[in-house]
């Protein structure tokens, strides 16, 4: 798949899990997956989706600013790089975010390898 | 912000206890009873049809005795207080509020005092000359402004006596002067705090006199708007998120409050207001969550030791090449390498403090890959400059620029991850730059990136007007105008993939994101504020160059002997050290790694010898805890 859809589907696809439903986004990940969350490091899917899950927020939604992708290496991995705004509990004001995706092919899909999330206090 | 928290509640009470409102819900309905009424009659009674009719009073033949004394006399005799006492020579004028109270005055005239027969005259009106209106306003403020609750009570102007003496209720036309005038000299007053602003009573029926009270006062934490004449939520419109900082707002007895969408407009407009009209509508503690991120901002993270230096310094110096001549950093990219860019056009929320309102991406946008806007393959395809030549050619066409993370780093924020399959590490820097020159070529060799863009416009309208957010317009118009290149400040996430090649770091892939100023882009402001406070106390303590390493030219991964970490070892504010003591924790740190308290207790039981501590170092580094060393 060329790499630019698949970090399209790939976006849309996350962050629509992350705002139903963010219990689900384990497999998305593996074992040797990294989330790298503000000054947090967790290694492995059920540890990440831990974290994602206890943050103390209820409904979260995120509206994307800008999406681009890079080819990472001739095995077909794939850099996404992410800003947007954070929206928590339907309040107005958002807050500005800015997350890198690393994400490696296995069959015929694709797992989040690095997920480096930050924050940017004013949007 | 926990402590406006606390006190913001406290200030709500001072409001309503200075307009005597009363605190007992249930007696809402009934706005004149006791409270506003005791008020009422603390005030001398007033005919409307006076009001407009202050008198100049003159007096001579006082000067055996002082202004004090004769203002006395003329107290006891006519029950009068002459104001806005102003001498000319011997003659003394002041001003009573109507012709009854000049006529009582008038009495005094022929009387003895100190040894003459006084001459009391009514004279014809005079308009005070600026200055004196000025220092006239600035003392009805002072009387007006508590100290202890921090508040200005405006309420009920109309009866204000210094006001209505000086002919400043007069007319339609000098009251609609008077509150803007009031504001204004209120917010220049030094040394006045104000949180809290008393509005009550004053026939508002709108907001007009009182516009400019969010941009005096933007960061207001009560307002008082009650027993005016308020009944719809639009004439606010103008307010919104303007007070940035605003808790409580008390509108009781005006008819807007029974419109359904009251409570529901009012929240939009004040983005953090808690208690509307003693009731409280939003949750302090979410609140608080929203404006900060439940997660601890940190403005570094490296993921261990040896990205903490080679991150720091790989920046440090690529910045300082971008910044002066971006062709030294061309023998950095590969012919794989790869550069892409996004412009994010979306316009900062109003209520961030210091954001560009209009920014500006014409020199950007003919390059932008943002493919939330491209759609295009073959645009998306070009965009992705790849190989040093091609990427040459993009630098070029940005304006130049100017970094400030060796002067100004709290406002930078940066990580480095590991990125085991190529050996390599991936650093990403968000902060600002300025732009300070028009690019050195104007896009003539880029014919080809421009024309392909036009492609694209219908498109990226389509999809702009489906956002909520609102977006520069120059992010529609993709031809490159002088209107919209506008040098100006911009922020911008960068993220490098660094790769380790013979002794040197290549960069494999390169990613940018331009963005509209904002300031504090990455701490609260209090914590800024604080760090601020930190990193000037170090400067003052140390040499500022010591904050980053001196700056190396290109290639940077060869002398790794400088060991850094951006924004200096944080030391404690109140740290009590001498400057022998600082520069030898830094440069123990330097060699260590340790953390600032580690550090000093190692230069401690070291005597303070360097060789001493290094030795100290080394022979109990395996028995250090990880969280000795800085992380």
């Amino acid at each position: 798949m060329d790499f630019n859809a698949l970090a399209q589907q790939f976006t849309e696809f996350y962050y629509n899990q992350f705002d139903s439903d963010r219990t689900q986004l384990g497999n998305l990940y593996r074992d040797e997956s990294m989330l790298t969350f503000e000054t947090t490091q967790l290694q492995g899917a059920k540890n990440i989706v831990e974290k994602l899950v206890s943050l103390p927020f209820q409904k979260v939604s995120h509206r994307i600013t800008t999406l681009d992708a890079q080819p990472a290496s001739s095995n077909g991995d794939v850099l996404v790089m992410i800003t947007g705004d954070l929206l928590i509990d339907e309040e107005q004001n958002p807050q500005r975010f800015s997350q890198v995706f690393h994400l490696i092919p296995e069959g015929s899909s694709y797992y989040v390898f690095n997920d480096i999330f930050r924050l940017n206090y004013s949007a | 912000m926990n402590r406006s928290v606390s006190t913001g509640n406290l200030l709500g009470m001072a409001i309503r206890n200075n307009v005597n409102m009363n605190n007992n819900p249930n007696n809402m309905n009934n706005p004149v009873d006791n409270g506003m009424n005791n008020m009422m009659t603390t005030l001398p009674p007033n005919d409307p049809n006076v009001i407009n009719t202050t008198v100049k009073i003159g007096i001579r033949h006082w000067q055996n005795s002082n202004q004090a004394d004769l203002l006395n006399f003329i107290y006891r005799n006519s029950g009068i207080t002459l104001q806005n006492i102003i001498l000319e020579g011997p003659l003394l004028v002041g001003f009573v509020p109507n012709r009854i109270q000049a006529d009582r005055v008038m009495k005094c005239d022929g009387m003895n005092y100190a040894g003459n027969r006084l001459k009391v005259e009514i004279m014809n009106g005079r308009v005070p000359t600026t200055s004196n209106t000025v220092e006239f306003l600035r003392n009805v403020i002072l009387k007006r402004y508590d100290t202890q609750s921090k508040m200005l009570n405006l309420g009920d102007l109309y009866q204000d006596q210094d006001l209505i003496s000086k002919g400043m209720l007069a007319s339609v036309s000098t009251r609609s002067r008077t509150f803007p005038a009031l504001i204004k000299i209120a917010s220049e007053e030094p040394g006045m705090i104000i949180e809290s602003v008393n509005l009550a009573d004053n026939q508002l029926r709108d907001i007009t006199p009182i516009a400019t009270l969010p941009k005096y006062f933007p960061h207001l934490k009560n307002l008082c708007l009650a027993n005016n004449q308020i009944s719809r939520t639009t004439v606010f419109d103008s307010w919104r998120n303007k007070f940035i900082d605003l808790k409580e707002l008390l509108m009781l007895n005006n008819s807007v409050i029974k419109y359904h969408g009251y409570k529901n407009d009012m929240l939009k407009i004040f983005p953090k207001l808690i208690m509307l009209d003693n009731v409280m509508v939003r949750d302090q503690a979410k609140v608080n969550a929203i404006y900060n991120f439940p997660v601890k901002l940190q403005q570094f993270f490296f993921e261990n030791n040896q990205l903490s230096s080679s991150a720091g310094e790989f920046v440090t110096n690529f910045l300082n090449c971008w910044d002066n001549d971006r062709t030294q950093l061309l023998p950095l990219y590969t012919p794989d390498s790869q550069f892409s860019m996004a412009v994010d056009g979306s316009i900062p929320s109003v209520s961030v403090t210091n954001s560009d309102q209009t920014p500006s991406f014409g020199y950007y946008i003919p390059y932008s890959r943002n493919m939330t806007k491209i759609s295009n393959d073959r645009t998306r395809q070009i965009r992705l400059a790849k190989g040093s030549n091609e990427i040459a050619n993009v630098f070029q066409n940005f304006p130049k620029t100017k970094h400030y993370l060796q002067s100004d780093p709290i406002d930078y924020k940066m990580e480095a991850i590991s990125f085991p399959q190529i050996n390599g590490f991936m650093v990403t820097l968000h902060g600002y730059f300025e732009e300070v020159e028009k690019p050195q070529s104007s896009g003539s060799g880029n014919s080809n990136t421009i024309n392909n863009n036009n492609n694209n416009n219908s498109n990226d309208i389509v999809r702009t007007q489906q956002r909520s957010r609102r977006y520069a317009s120059s992010y529609n118009n993709t031809s490159v105008s002088s209107g919209s290149t506008r040098l100006s400040k911009k922020c911008f996430d960068r993220t490098w993939t660094l790769v380790p090649m013979n002794n040197t770091i290549v960069i494999a892939s390169e990613m940018l994101t331009v963005r509209a100023f904002t300031s504090n882009s990455w701490a609260p402001v209090d914590e800024q504020q604080q760090q601020q406070q930190k990193q000037k106390q170090q400067q003052q303590q140390m040499n500022p160059p010591s904050l980053m390493p001196p700056i190396l030219t290109p290639p940077p991964s060869q002398s790794l002997g400088v060991p850094i970490t951006p924004g200096g070892l944080q030391l404690p504010p109140n740290v009590n050290l001498n400057q022998q003591q600082i520069d030898l924790i830094n440069k123990l740190h330097g060699v260590t790694k340790l953390n600032y308290q580690y550090t000093c207790m190692l230069a401690e039981q070291s005597s303070w010898n360097f060789d001493q501590a290094v030795k100290n170092f080394q022979m109990s580094v395996n028995n250090l805890p990880r969280e000795a060393f800085i992380q």
